[in-house]
């Protein structure tokens, strides 16, 4: 079923993937396609076909997006700069998180399980590695799946994302000392330093496997080539 | 017969230019002023004319605000600055030179109309 009001929500999503349209050029083009729907409507016209004519004449989604870039180049690069620290705090965030997560994990294993500390250490680092690979790829879904990346900038995702960022780096932070003040407290420094042994162990595997990860992501997120016929 | 997209792109900015020393306006009444002016001949492509627009605010010929139409829907209205008048009377003298320079070799021949 045609409904007018989700065919321009399309349209304009269509637009805002472009990135090189910003959201005042969006709503000055709705306001021309409205005009121009309401022109053509007393011509007898469905609102569907009213719909189609005037996208039609505002023309090719690509083409103008490419004329807006040369207009909009300061405006592109920051929203580029925005989602570049968006994702550095993102980031931040998830690895607090997992760093939380594990650093409680490891502890309760080594309480209630009774791994040594020297495969706590192991585990400490590579548990925190899966559960944030866990996080990006559940993070990824939602995003996906709830187009976050349609919104374009908003000042309350923006505070939302600071004051995450800061609640879960000091989550992550006071977890993983008082890991450690444990440790150092109640299981002597000989089992503290097995614990750092087999943390840098891991660590090094990790150093390893982050920059792997990376390369792959960035590889992956290469525009494809386009076929030529 | 329509009027080449090369001189359609050469001519977007003195007729828009031209269309705003005549008073404010926005974009959908530029558009349907060209379609006037030019009796259908000059076809744009609508959406490529907010660019030019957003080029020559950037350039300082021209300023916008928006305002609440009667419609009760928001417009970006833009209008000439001294600057911009000073382009259009520029351009008026560029494209009369043009044509003259075209009718000294056309003025014996019939117009292929």
């Amino acid at each position: 079923m045609f409904t007018v009001e989700q065919a321009v929500e399309n349209w304009k999503n269509e637009l805002r993937q472009k990135q090189t349209v910003m959201e005042s050029d969006i709503e000055e083009l709705e306001s021309h396609l409205r005009d121009e729907m309401e022109q053509l409507a007393p011509l007898g016209l469905s609102e569907e076909e009213a719909f189609l004519i005037a996208v039609r004449r505002i023309g090719d989604t690509t083409q103008m997006a490419s004329e807006f870039a040369k207009v909009n180049t300061a405006a592109i690069w920051k929203n580029r700069f925005f989602w570049m620290v968006a994702g550095v705090l993102m980031l931040r965030i998830l690895s607090s998180c997992a760093n939380f997560l594990s650093s409680v994990g490891v502890l309760l294993g080594n309480q209630f399980v009774g791994i040594s500390w020297l495969t706590a250490g192991i585990l400490s680092v590579a548990v925190q590695t899966i559960i944030l690979l866990i996080l990006l790829t559940i993070f990824y879904v939602i995003a996906v799946k709830t187009a976050l990346f349609h919104q374009g900038r908003k000042r309350s995702a923006v505070i939302t994302m600071v004051v995450v960022f800061v609640l879960s780096s000091l989550l992550g932070a006071s977890s993983s000392f008082f890991c450690k003040l444990l440790l150092a407290r109640y299981c002597g420094v000989e089992q503290m330093g097995q614990f750092a042994l087999g943390s840098s162990y891991s660590s090094v595997a990790t150093a390893i496997l982050w920059p792997i990860l990376w390369i792959a992501i960035l590889l992956w997120l290469l525009p494809r080539k386009t076929q030529t016929i | 017969m329509d009027i080449s997209k090369d001189l359609v792109a050469a001519s977007a900015t003195p007729l828009i230019l031209s269309i705003l020393s005549e008073g404010e306006s926005y974009g959908y009444a530029i558009i349907k002023r060209v379609a006037d002016l030019s009796g259908g001949k000059m076809k744009w492509t609508d959406g490529m004319l907010y660019p030019i627009l957003h080029r020559l605010e950037k350039q300082g010929l021209i300023k916008s605000e928006t305002r609440t139409s009667e419609t009760g829907r928001k417009r970006k209205y833009y209008y000439l600055k001294q600057s911009g008048a000073k382009a259009v009377e520029s351009y008026q003298n560029q494209w009369h030179n043009t044509y003259a320079t075209l009718l000294k070799i056309w003025k014996d021949k019939p117009c292929l109309q």
